[in-house]
């Protein structure tokens, strides 16, 4: 009897939970500035709160072979201050607003924002205006935050228990492509990096026309639109840009020897004393009328990775007491349609309680500790990496050939309609909370319009989501997740050697 | 007319101008401040006593419960071993009588849902039309779980290779030796897990530990989300009507035994590139106090949530010594807690000590700017209303002024009473709550940096812990030539005037019955306890403990069978027991050290204890689990004896650390030592020793 309940519960279950309503739209504006920002805007007055953000589309893929690392410093060196706001001022003004603000950098973006009382957009507004026009670095910024990146890096890679799996998969993944270092980056780059370097890195990538402005929160969405052209249509582009700054950062003298170093000497002392008393709006309307404002395209990497072409293996000793095994497996872009199922895939290995690597590695076969997947959202194709730490008594070796029946049972039998119903359930809830604060919101719309090519792609992902068939994920599963296209890393606890 | 148009052209003009000219050197003012409004949560009470706190969301279509069951603390030993809550939260997960846990979680994953319990309650949430099905599961978790033993087994697998995770993890290890350096090991707060207690662990245990505390009486659920106070009402009561309240046990536990000077605990990590560093000491400060609010704040101006923190500030921005240093103050019903903590490169771990006791010390004796009080007063409320976006910050803090009886404005009036916060307020609390003086300095860290510790020690000692707070000794070579037998002849020399065996057996045979009466105290218990000890040749005794005139607890050998009479009832001896106590002298059982064949003794060393140093010897007999005995190396008697001792199936390991040594008759015994046990520490004093005495033989038996 109490069986027959049971399995009438489950197809009531899935009664329900088929019968999934179209979630609420998420609204918002966008639009571009001349001077090629993107603005997306959301308005949600529930709370008397913001999220100001800015998304400059530089990662650590964009970067110099010789120079990894530079994006993610830049991410330090930008609270250092600007023509306008001094060293360590900008958290103190965001502080002293009520407000917080932080700033993440990954191998395709760079990410900066603010959440504050709506009160103070326009102090929001006006900090990362500074920051897209003139932010300022000097060397006393450069040498500490170099010391404080370094510490970063120890604290959270040399220093913690398997903390170098990222680094170590994708140097072994990648051999061409700039995903090949993380966007923590060398050590010794920064040591070697001049203050050439960081003009240069500055002026390519901070620009608007490779700037996305996102707002959202307790908004007017007319107002709003007024004060954003307020504080950002003057940031010049193209070559003004930097002429721009230049008369800003360069001392008098360089500056009229790196414009005029042929003018006559009476022009140069004029110059000179324009320099000291006008401003830099006024200079450029007096001697650089001319100057281009074309924008300037951003150089993207073009490495394409050649196929792995079998698989790559490496064993790391490390200062860990469990073994673990690391695999990663060679992925599509994010935005391609592959990728879905791919996401959709690894759920149902690792998604949830009744996920299979839990219920098998985890709970009946007892070989790990834990068994995790996670396909990296990456702008260019990237690395699916799943990720075992084994129980005790249980090698790496003995772990890895679990894990591996389970894929291999997924590609040979393929999945079941109550998976796919698992998952999708899943993904429909995970969207309300995804979208539940103004925070993630904003970075949210940012995203896809960068990596989607629309903000809207946030109303349609659900449907891309549902739209995944079974035969969908046998077809990834025995295109991507195969020996041939993956690399394999071993950690083992030292004193085992 | 013409002049009118003119003159508005010309307005028009210049408001386009003041647009157009924007002065980026000033800061923006702020706008004007929309008021804070904390939405009023709902509370009722069912009739078996569960609290019910509703918050109502329609933002979204979903809706979460959270249960909180209200245990307090208690010593984890005693029930079991620590961890015995995790265990019997996590194998809540596990199945109910009418479901098996892969129907469980599969039952959970189809509604797309999450359930999660735990020691203290369970978390679920799903969307709305999904609420009453998830609701029935996570009732029928908390009534009607099914604890399966092979459940049990792997997850007590799975706890301990997680727990060897922790031996390489710099942030377990200093917060497990932060917990034991401020508390004790003997405080529920100071218990440490080991893979022992898992073992040690049972079905019972774990069935004992909801059985005692899950109760809707001591238990808050928090609903939050897209539903009305009249469909909560009914479904809660549907879900939990039938849970039967009943009384929970006061468990008494040790008290806090505050730092006097600075004390630094080293856990040394292999081939660590940085220092985790900690400052801690604990603080009287309940949820709720008059100084809560203010000594919050104070610690936010030193290094509490926001980046402008002094210790962020020095450490990381001006000295670069770090990528963040921050500190905690927080309050709790049993004990609070201050600490500091960050990572440091290898070679400015002292200097960071330095500059961050140095802020600790600043916070006293300099002077607290306007400014900064402004900024964390800002960062306060800031965080406070942005916290307030999520609905369950609403719910929490509702749950938190019930719990802890706070007025019904308590957060109503929060930010009012944040402002009224004055300079002075805030150095008082720094002066009474920061102790740059007798703080527990925790490093977790690379061996080569220790010796540059001992400067921050009061008595320029460092004390070297492992992971789990277990003090590592270093032992030195004891010297050339010395041997075991003759450091235990030694102490027998001491103790008895003479190591000469037909002499110890002369002394030994003019004894027929002796009775020794301690005195015992324990922390958990208020009123001194007097134990009665009588021996009786050749290996018969009996054991009285007493409170007051009554006798609590005994334990008896008649010779041939024994047993003991106590508050949890009788229980005899076992076969295996009773022959062991045949072949056991009662009288001066030192002596068998010399004379049994049986006994294998191996000197490792001399080792420090309080300051002395003491030969380390371990002493096994027969097959039994070796003893350690520590015998200082002048007086040559023993100072510490340790030993794995079983008791009904279960290891439990015992220290006796030997305090005073007393001659009586010529004969030198125990007269003062503590003995921890199962996270239990007595105080025993020998009282009185009397040979010969006549011994009631009423009391052998039960």
């Amino acid at each position: 009897m109490k069986r027959i309940l049971t399995s009438l519960f489950f197809a009531g279950a899935i009664l329900v939970s088929n019968a999934q309503e179209k979630p609420k739209k998420v609204e918002f504006v966008e639009y571009d500035l001349p001077n090629g920002l993107h603005v997306i805007l959301h308005k949600n007055n529930t709370n008397p709160l913001i999220a100001v953000s800015v998304l400059y589309h530089v990662g650590s893929k964009d970067e110099d072979t010789n120079r990894t690392g530079f994006a993610h410093f830049f991410e330090h060196l930008l609270f250092e201050g600007s023509t306008n706001i001094g060293r360590g001022e900008y958290s103190e003004l965001v502080e002293d607003a009520g407000g917080s603000l932080n700033a993440n950098t990954s191998q395709d973006r760079t990410f900066y924002f603010e959440l504050l009382p709506s009160n103070e957009l326009e102090l929001g507004l006006w900090l990362e205006s500074e920051r897209m026009l003139h932010a300022k670095v000097d060397q006393q910024g450069v040498e500490t935050q170099r010391e404080v990146v370094k510490e970063e890096k120890r604290q959270r890679i040399d220093n913690q228990p398997y903390g170098t799996f990222l680094t170590n998969a994708f140097k072994l993944a990648f051999n061409e492509h700039p995903y090949r270092w993380m966007p923590i980056g060398s050590m010794d780059h920064l040591n070697a990096a001049t203050e050439e370097d960081y003009v240069k890195f500055y002026r390519t990538f901070y620009v608007p026309n490779n700037a996305t402005l996102s707002i959202a929160g307790d908004i007017d969405i007319e107002e709003t639109k007024k004060l954003v052209k307020k504080y950002f249509s003057g940031i010049p582009t193209g070559e003004k840009l930097n002429v721009f700054r230049d008369v800003e950062f360069l001392s008098p003298e360089n500056f009229v020897a790196k414009y005029f170093p042929s003018a006559p000497d009476a022009k140069k002392e004029k110059i000179l004393k324009d320099l000291g008393s006008k401003t830099t709006e006024e200079i450029l309307k007096m001697y650089f009328s001319n100057v281009s404002s074309k924008i300037i395209p951003i150089p993207r990497p073009t490495q394409v990775e050649p196929a792995l072409g079998g698989e790559k293996r490496m064993i790391v000793e490390d200062n860990v007491q469990l073994p673990a095994v690391l695999l990663g497996y060679r992925m599509p872009a994010q935005n391609s349609d592959d990728f879905y199922a791919v996401q959709i895939l690894n759920r149902i290995l690792s998604g949830s309680k009744s996920a299979r690597f839990n219920k098998t590695l985890v709970e009946k076969e007892q070989k790990a500790l834990f068994v995790q997947g996670f396909p990296l959202p990456l702008e260019h194709p990237g690395l699916a990496l799943v990720l075992g730490i084994s129980n005790m008594e249980v090698s790496a070796e003995d772990l890895e050939k679990s894990m591996d029946e389970q894929i291999d049972k997924l590609i040979a039998e393929g999945v079941t309609e109550e998976e796919m119903e698992i998952v999708k359930n899943k993904i429909e809830t995970d969207f309300y909370s995804t979208n539940s604060r103004v925070g993630g919101i904003s970075e949210s719309l940012a995203n896809f319009h960068v990596y989607f090519g629309s903000a809207d792609q946030i109303n349609k992902q659900m449907e891309k989501y549902l739209s995944v068939t079974k035969e969908d994920i046998m077809r990834v599963a025995k295109k991507y997740y195969v020996k041939d296209n993956r690399i394999v890393l071993h950690y083992v606890p030292k004193s085992e050697q | 007319m013409k002049r009118n148009i003119l003159f508005i052209f010309i307005l028009s003009l210049v408001s386009i101008n003041v647009q157009a000219q924007l002065d980026r050197s000033k800061r923006p003012p702020a706008g004007e401040e929309r008021e804070i409004n904390i939405p009023d949560p709902n509370v009722f009470k069912l009739d078996n006593g569960l609290t019910v706190i509703l918050v109502e969301d329609h933002n979204i279509p979903k809706v979460s419960y959270n249960l909180t069951v209200d245990v307090p603390a208690f010593n984890e030993k005693q029930f079991g071993g620590v961890g015995v809550s995790d265990l019997a939260g996590e194998l809540l997960n596990s199945g109910t009588q009418s479901m098996t846990k892969d129907q469980m979680d599969k039952r959970v994953d189809l509604l797309g849902a999450s359930f999660n319990a735990s020691s203290k309650g369970f978390f679920a949430s799903s969307l709305k039309k999904h609420t009453d099905e998830l609701l029935k599961i996570a009732s029928d978790v908390i009534l009607n779980p099914s604890f399966p033993q092979d459940e049990l087994e792997r997850i007590k697998k799975t706890t301990k290779s997680g727990l060897e995770t922790a031996k390489s993890d710099p942030g377990t290890m200093a917060a497990n030796v932060s917990n034991v350096a401020n508390f004790g090991k003997a405080h529920p707060y100071g218990e440490v897990q080991t893979a022992e207690d898992v073992d040690n662990i049972t079905l019972d245990h774990v069935k004992m530990y909801h059985k005692t505390f899950f109760k809707p009486n001591i238990s808050y659920l928090v609903v939050v989300g897209d539903i009305t106070l009249e469909e909560v009402k009914e479904k809660v009561e549907k879900a939990f009507g039938s849970w039967k309240k009943a009384d929970v046990p006061k468990i008494p536990i040790s008290g806090v035994k505050l730092p006097s000077k600075n004390k630094v605990y080293f856990v040394p990590k292999k081939a660590a590139v940085q220092s985790e560093i900690r400052i801690t000491f604990p603080l009287d400060l309940k949820p709720g106090a008059e100084d809560e609010m203010a000594a919050k704040l104070m610690n936010n101006i030193l290094g509490g949530g926001v980046f402008s923190g002094r210790l962020m500030q020095n450490l990381r921005e001006d000295k670069a010594y770090t990528y963040g240093c921050r500190s905690s103050l927080s309050s709790d019903e049993v004990f609070g807690e201050f600490s500091t903590n960050g990572s440091f490169r290898n070679e400015v771990t002292d200097s960071a000590i330095v500059q961050i006791l140095g802020e600790i010390e600043g916070m006293i004796e300099k002077e607290i700017t306007d400014e900064e009080i402004y900024r964390a007063k800002k960062g306060m409320s800031g965080g406070f209303i942005r916290s307030l976006e999520s609905p369950s910050t609403v719910a929490y803090l509702a749950l938190r002024r019930i719990k802890y009886n706070l007025p019904a404005d308590y957060y109503k009036t929060y930010l009012q009473r944040l402002d009224k916060i004055s300079k002075d307020d805030l150095k008082a609390m720094a002066k009474k709550y920061l102790k740059p003086n007798a703080a527990n300095i925790v490093v977790v860290g690379n061996e080569e940096i220790a010796d540059k510790l001992k400067q921050f020690d009061a008595d320029g000692k460092i004390i070297k812990m492992d992971y789990k707070g277990d003090i590592i000794k270093d032992i030195k070579p004891a010297p050339e030539g010395l041997t075991a037998d003759q450091v235990v002849k030694d102490f027998i020399n001491a103790k008895f005037g003479t190591s000469d065996v037909k002499k110890l057996d002369k002394m030994r045979k003019k004894i027929k019955t002796m009775k020794s009466v301690y005195e015992m105290s324990l922390a958990q218990v208020p009123q001194p306890l007097v134990m009665e000890m009588y021996v009786e040749k050749p290996n018969k005794y009996i054991r009285l403990v007493k409170m007051g005139t009554m006798t609590v607890q005994k334990e008896y050998f008649d010779g041939e069978q024994g047993g003991s009479t106590s508050m949890q009832g009788n229980k005899k001896f076992t076969e295996e027991e009773n022959t062991e106590h045949k072949t056991a002298n009662v009288i001066f059982d030192d002596i068998d050290l010399l004379t049994s064949d049986k006994m294998k003794f191996e000197l490792l060393g001399i080792e420090e204890v309080n300051g002395k140093d003491a030969y380390k010897v371990n002493v096994t007999e027969g097959e039994n689990e070796p003893k350690t005995y520590l015998i200082d190396v002048e007086t040559k008697l023993p100072v510490k004896i340790e030993a794995v001792e079983e008791a009904e199936g279960q290891k439990t390991f015992t220290s006796s650390n030997i305090q005073e040594w007393k001659e009586i008759d010529g004969v030198k015994f125990v007269s003062k030592m503590e003995l921890s046990a199962g996270g239990m520490t007595f105080q025993q004093t020998l009282k009185t020793v009397e040979k010969n005495v006549k011994v009631d033989q009423n009391l052998y038996g039960q």
